[in-house]
Order: C-alpha cells, then structure tokens, then sequence
C-alpha cells in the first residue's frame, strides 16, 4: 500500500517536469529553426493582408526595414509587424542590408566643353582614357560602332526630385 | 507500469513534433534560400554601372534620341514609380525614348532603360507604359546581360567576378571589355536574352506593375496589340522575344498565382494622352 502511494505523489511532479523540459525544447526549436530576419532591398515595400495583390495594403515599409520572415507562401514572404501577420512579395527582400544608390566617380562622368561633334569623339577617348584605352586600339577591339555621349549626357542631366515623383504618384492614384 | 508508459508516450509525442518541426523549418530554410542573395560590392556595382554606361552610349549612337524635355520627365516619372519597388535600390535608373517608328524597349546593365516612340504610339495607356518599363527595369535588377558571360573565379559570384575582369588593368582586360560591349549589343539588337530571363523578366514586370499600383494587364494588352500587327513591327519584338502566345499564357498565369488583377489598379489614360499629344507621338 505504501509503494503504490508514492508513485501517486510523484507521478504529477515528474510528469510536470517532464513535460516542462520538452516544451522548452519544442519552443527553442520553433523560435530558432522557423524565422529568419531579412531586409527591404527596394525603396519602398507595400505589405499587404494576404498573400496576393488583390488584398488589402496594410503599410508601406521602406529600404533596409529589418523584417523576420515566419514562412513563405509562394512568392510572398509571410511576416508579423506589430503584432499582425501580414505578407511581402519575397522578391522584395534581401539576406544583408541594401547597398547606398551607386555614382560613378566625376572622371568617369567627365565631359569636354566644346562643339558637338568633337564632343562625341572626346568624350569616347575620354572614357577610353580612364580605361587606358587609346581610341585607335579601342575600335580595333570592339566593332567599329558609333557612340553618342552627347545624348547620354542628355539622359543623365533629368533630375527628379522626390517631392516631383510624390506628386506624380499621388495625382496618379498610385 | 502505467506511468512508464504514459510518460515513455508523452516524450514520444514531443519528439515527434519536434522532428517534425524541424523537417519543415528545414523545408523553409530551404525555400527562402531561394531568395537573391547579393553578393557584390559597391565597386562591382559601379563596374556595372560603367559598363552599362558604354552601352547606352551605343544604343544611341544607333538610334537618336528624342530629345523632348516634358516627354522625357513623364516617362522617368512613370519608370521612377515602378523602379521605387524594384529590389535594387543601389541604381539610380534613367529613362529615355528612341526617336524611331521601330516598336521595342531597351536596356543597359547600370539602370540605363530606353523606350522607341513606335511602342509609345502603340500603347493606350500609362499602365502599358510602366509595363514595358518594368519589363527592361527586370533585365537590369536580374543582372541578365552580365550573367550571359558566366565568368566565375573561385569563391566570387559571377557578378564580382565580371565587374573584377572589366575594371582591371592590362590589355587582356580592356579587350575583355570591348568584346562584353559588342556582345551586349549581340543581345539587345540580333540573338536576345536567354529564353528564361525572358520569362523571368515577364514574371517581374508584372510584381512590379502591381506593387507600384498599375492595373496588372498593361504587358498583357501591350503584347497583345503587338501580336495583331502584320509585317516588319512585329519582327522588331518577335526576332528578340518568345513567342507571343507562351507569353500570354506564361502572363495570365502569373496574374493568376499572385492575384494580380486585370480589373484593380490605376491606367491614367489622360494624363498619358495628353503628354503624347504635346510631345507630337500621338496626333
């Protein structure tokens, strides 16, 4: 009689332990193994409330936005933020964090101040230059192709400022 | 007995859902490690950038540009709202358009994306446009040119890689870099992309036309206009393009599986029109 009130006592401490331990084992495995913390790689990502663009816009987050990504459906990338669930296009995420907008340097960007004909041809040795490219060699590498700095230079030159395409964005119901 | 039995049951139990669990976060892992994983430097970036740079200086020396200041901004505009959602931040993407009756879209590695005044004349709307647009902002952000030279030196991406080869010094290099030009050239205006960068673009273009809040079809329609034209402005896209009705079909479902709609999203027909007709591209 006595041995078998003993195991009755111990049974709900053992089996509480028992089960503590293994839930602490499943949790850890759950917290570590199913997320993974991503970045916004665009300027700006719309979150919407399902997995497709039909769905509700939620928020919009912006470039280099830390997010931790629970699962994937397709190509959306399922995420918690504040407290929601809510879903990104995973095209729109990254492992590291998005690198500053590029320039090139102003020697690569350098242009002659003169006519326009001679401009186009300069500025093709000017190029050539910061390559150590002489033009005779060049043409002899490359096909014999006619460049135009003068129109990229043009295509450069347009500047849009953020307020101008905010604007535009905003007019366009965008 | 009894308590050796459940417990032997319980610890089964969690074992199991642990294995489990961890099965399928493996599977996640997996499906995320999917995910383009940049591999370059602000240098190999800037390699790129001049690169491209060369290009678009021989696609213009090839075709003039149309130089008008309130036609050019629109289309930077348009493209600009697209390019905001693209996954490269790091480019700064310009716009311009072509001055020929010929119906295409380029682009240059660097963000540089040109557009003819024949495909604008064939669009009815901006969503068309910020399609076409997308399409070009996709081959850039996929890095589709550069990666057609599968150049790969050990433990570099084939990004780093090219970008090391054409912005090193000695003629192998600088002979390297004419003979990339001349091939990228190959690509945009005889041989084509690869038919899965093609495909890929597609798929990208048509993300990108939702995410920035244009109607979904604007590709769709604007390949089926292009589809209906008999003679040579067919061949301009179809010598360079797969065929249209995999495009089509490759499209729709696309739309379908990422509930991209046809009927949700902005066309902005008037403003598109009007600039076209101050810009005397469309009568």
């Amino acid at each position: 009689m006595q041995k078998v009130r003993n195991v009755n006592v111990y049974f709900p401490l053992k089996f509480g332990l028992i089960c503590l331990v293994l839930a602490f084992f499943c949790i850890t495995s759950v917290v570590f193994a199913g997320e993974e913390t991503l970045y916004v790689q665009s300027v700006k990502a719309k979150v919407y409330s399902a997995p497709s663009f039909n769905s509700n816009v939620l928020m919009e987050l912006t470039k280099g936005f830390k997010v931790n990504v629970i699962d994937k459906e397709g190509n959306w990338a399922k995420v918690i933020i504040a407290g929601k669930t809510a879903y990104l296009s995973s095209f729109l995420l990254g492992k590291n964090p998005p690198m500053d907008k590029v320039k090139l340097s102003d020697e690569a960007l350098s242009v002659p101040k003169d006519n326009p004909r001679s401009r186009v041809s300069q500025q093709t040795t000017a190029v050539a230059g910061v390559r150590g490219l002489a033009q005779e060699r060049r043409a002899r590498l490359g096909k014999e192709e006619r460049v135009n700095y003068e129109a990229l230079e043009k295509v450069e030159s347009v500047v849009i400022k953020d307020d101008e395409l905010n604007f535009f964005i905003k007019e366009g119901n965008l | 007995m009894r308590f050796k039995h459940t417990t032997l049951l319980i610890i089964c139990f969690f074992l199991s859902f642990s294995y489990a669990f961890s099965q399928s976060s493996d599977n996640f892992h997996e499906r995320l490690s999917t995910q383009k994983e940049p591999t370059y430097t602000a240098k190999d970036v800037q390699e790129e950038v001049e690169f491209g740079r060369e290009i678009a200086a021989r696609i213009l020396g090839r075709i003039e540009l149309l130089d008008n200041k309130a036609l050019t901004k629109y289309v930077n505009l348009v493209g600009k709202s697209v390019a905001i959602h693209a996954n490269r931040s790091d480019i700064d993407f310009k716009f311009a358009v072509l001055d020929t009756k010929e119906i295409n879209a380029y682009s240059a590695p660097g963000g540089y994306i040109f557009v003819t005044r024949g495909a604008l004349q064939l669009m009815s709307d901006e969503s068309e446009l910020a399609a076409v647009l997308a399409h070009e902002i996709a081959h850039v952000t996929e890095r589709h040119i550069v990666k057609e030279f599968n150049i790969q030196a050990a433990e570099d991406s084939p990004i780093s890689s090219f970008a090391r080869f054409i912005g090193g010094g000695g003629d192998p290099a600088k002979a390297f870099f004419n003979q990339a030009v001349d091939k990228a050239l190959d690509i945009l205006f005889k041989d084509g992309y690869k038919r899965a960068d093609e495909v890929e673009a597609d798929k990208i273009a048509v993300l990108l036309t939702a995410l920035a809040g244009y109607k979904g079809d604007g590709l769709l329609r604007y390949l089926q206009k292009i589809s209906e034209i008999k003679g040579k402005g067919k061949d301009d896209v179809g010598k360079t393009h797969p065929v249209y009705e995999e495009r089509f079909s490759f499209i729709q479902n696309v739309m379908k599986l990422e509930g991209v709609s046809a009927e949700k999203g902005a066309t902005n027909q008037d403003r598109f029109y009007n600039v076209m007709v101050k810009a005397k591209v469309l009568k």
